[in-house]
């Protein structure tokens, strides 16, 4: 039930029934989820599973055939109100590549009614000694933080962050996944797009697995990883696959989620097969075991 | 923040600052090269009552005082009558600087056998229908090839180029309306092209001594020669964007150079042969010419055809524009 009030637990997006069909494809087909004030909620899949067609019709940049999207639990549709109130990250990014950043972030703040300080904001996302450089000479990390920064330049109540920390080191990975966790502690929903497991798993507390315009499953990372029934996960390479029935190759290495660990492993030692890996399971298991798939 | 934003990328990027500013500048100094030799030669008819002496051989010494009917049919850029210690100068071509010719003709005067001192000097302009030089043809052909440039590399950049690396689409997530786009858009091209106007006719003056500087009373025709010019021009750019896409800028360069040959503003129309002069009448840039030749008070088209046309430009232009941020900026 949603809370429409503004408090910490307010659902700031409700999704019901969503619906979009192409002549050749069913990109969304029927998916219900929500988003809730200080929460972050991932959506995962695979190429071509929806993800995108769901984000960019709740943006407002695509129409739906059917279903229902709330916003704030007042607005029907992407009104100037939702839109002041909404933060985006693509995927790629594009910016006018001659202007500074300062300059970028200035010209996206006139767009709005309300916006986060300037410096605030680069002192946030740590571009304080680019702020006088061209978009042109930043480097791929350097743009993505300022497409992340912008995401948050009109102090949004819903923020959506298509692969945020694409392009970046692990630190500056580990730096932004702080900052996305102090913008929700501030109460801001934030729907994140990622192909990063630890990453979806590290902030997420919701999740939702979308294949072929579903979502086949829904949770928290933990919740997903126990309903999952996996017990241990064994990594080992793809040519041996043929030793068990039921594993997953992606790759090069092949993916068997078993119960009795220690037959498997004898089997495995049995075959002269030494290289391998014996691990708790992930959320990236998870999404292997519903999709068939490793995430792109 | 977003006109000054569209105007700081025309100063920044190279590609738009070579088209906009650059290319007018070239295209002066490589034209005036050719031409500036015969506009150098001022031709002066003049009468002196006293004798002198050294004079340039092209002075052309009346042996009366002419009438103003009879100094019109004459084919000088000024008429110097000196007579009785007083000079009166007639400019018969508002687009020469004529201060060198008028400074020689005082000392030489001054300093003949004499019996009085120089009285006066007056300065008499005459202006009646006259023809443009080639050169001050071709300078303004430069402000108006100038002008589409700036339009269409606008139209280009905004709807086949901006379009295409998303920056609409990021555009659509905020509350900017297609009206500000546009009128940012444009208001920032039209100070491009006052901008590069304005340098090409300095350095026509600084460089070949032809002036192009506007009179006060037609500042205001200029100025919306230059907003009309931008406006069908960017119009041009939008449909090339929505017809070619992703290669619009490159057709947009073609289309540059086919209309710098074939839209008669650096030589006469009559000059191509007869097939091609039929393409110069689907080329902007002809009758951007033909306007500023009004600003310049060349009676090439009348008053109420001049305003007809910069309405009709500006009027395709804010149409296209307008029709093609509403399509971009309207979800898929």
């Amino acid at each position: 039930m949603s809370n429409n009030g503004e408090t910490g637990s307010a659902t700031v997006l409700e999704v019901n029934n969503l619906k979009k069909y192409y002549p050749s494809v069913k990109a969304v087909d029927d998916i219900s989820f929500e988003v809730n004030a200080g929460e972050i909620v991932s959506i995962l899949g695979p190429n071509g599973a929806g993800k995108t067609t769901t984000i960019e019709i709740i943006e407002g940049l695509r129409t739906k055939d059917e279903g229902e999207i709330s916003y704030f639990g007042r607005f029907k549709e992407v009104n100037n109100e939702v839109k002041n109130r909404v933060g985006v990250c693509f995927q790629e990014n594009s910016f006018f590549e001659d202007l500074t950043v300062s300059e970028t972030i200035r010209l996206y703040k006139s767009l709005y009614e309300k916006s986060l300080d300037t410096k605030e904001l680069i002192e946030i996302f740590e571009l304080g000694e680019k702020v006088k450089t061209r978009i042109r000479h930043l480097s791929g990390g350097q743009k993505q933080r300022l497409a992340v920064a912008l995401a948050f330049v009109n102090d949004p109540d819903l923020v959506f962050l298509d692969e945020p920390t694409v392009g970046l080191d692990p630190h500056a990975r580990r730096n932004l996944w702080e900052i996305i966790l102090k913008f929700k502690s501030q109460g801001k929903g934030i729907v994140l797009t990622t192909h990063y497991m630890d990453e979806a798993q590290q902030l997420s507390d919701k999740v939702y697995i979308m294949d072929h315009g579903n979502i086949i499953a829904a949770g928290s990372p933990q919740e997903l990883i126990n309903s999952s029934g996996l017990e241990s996960v064994i990594e080992f390479p793809e040519e041996s696959s043929a030793l068990f029935e039921d594993v997953i190759i992606a790759g090069e290495y092949a993916y068997l989620h078993i119960r009795d660990t220690v037959s498997a492993i004898r089997k495995l030692l049995e075959s002269n097969v030494t290289n391998f890996v014996v691990r708790q399971p992930t959320l990236e298991d998870v999404f292997l075991k519903l999709t068939g798939k490793k995430i792109d | 923040m977003l006109f000054y934003s569209f105007l700081t990328v025309n100063f920044r990027n190279g590609f738009l600052f070579f088209m906009n500013i650059i290319l007018p500048v070239v295209l002066l100094l490589l034209f005036g090269s050719v031409f500036g030799k015969q506009e150098s030669q001022i031709t002066v008819a003049f009468y002196s009552d006293r004798q002198l002496t050294d004079l340039n051989s092209s002075w052309n010494r009346l042996e009366s005082i002419p009438t103003v009917e009879e100094m019109k049919e004459m084919d000088s850029d000024i008429v110097i009558i000196a007579n009785d210690g007083k000079i009166d100068v007639y400019l018969l071509s508002s687009f020469s600087s004529v201060d060198s010719e008028v400074t020689m003709f005082r000392l030489k005067y001054a300093s003949a056998q004499n019996e009085k001192p120089i009285v006066n000097i007056v300065e008499n302009k005459i202006t009646f229908k006259r023809q443009l030089s080639d050169l001050e043809y071709i300078m303004i052909g430069v402000i108006a090839i100038s002008l589409f440039s700036v339009g269409m590399n606008a139209g280009v950049t905004l709807f086949s180029e901006y379009v295409q690396y998303g920056l609409f689409r990021r555009f659509m997530l905020t509350n900017v309306n297609r009206l500000y786009l546009l009128l940012s858009a444009t208001g920032a091209q039209i100070i491009t092209g006052i901008i590069s106007s304005g340098l090409v006719i300095a350095i026509s003056w600084l460089i070949f001594k032809v002036n192009l500087f506007i009179s006060p009373q037609f500042i205001f025709m200029y100025l919306f020669v230059v907003f009309a010019s931008i406006m069908v021009s960017l119009g041009l750019g939008v449909v090339l964007s929505l017809i070619f896409k992703k290669s619009a800028s490159t057709i947009a360069q073609i289309l540059y150079t086919i209309f710098m040959f074939f839209s008669g503003v650096y030589f006469p129309i009559t000059f191509l042969p007869k097939p091609l002069q039929i393409v110069s009448y689907f080329t902007p840039p002809r009758y951007m010419h033909v306007l500023f030749q009004k600003v310049y008070g060349i009676d090439i088209i009348s008053i109420q055809g001049f305003w007809i046309t910069c309405v009709l430009f500006i009027v395709i232009g804010a149409a296209l524009g307008s029709y093609a941020i509403g399509k971009f900026l309207k979800p898929a």
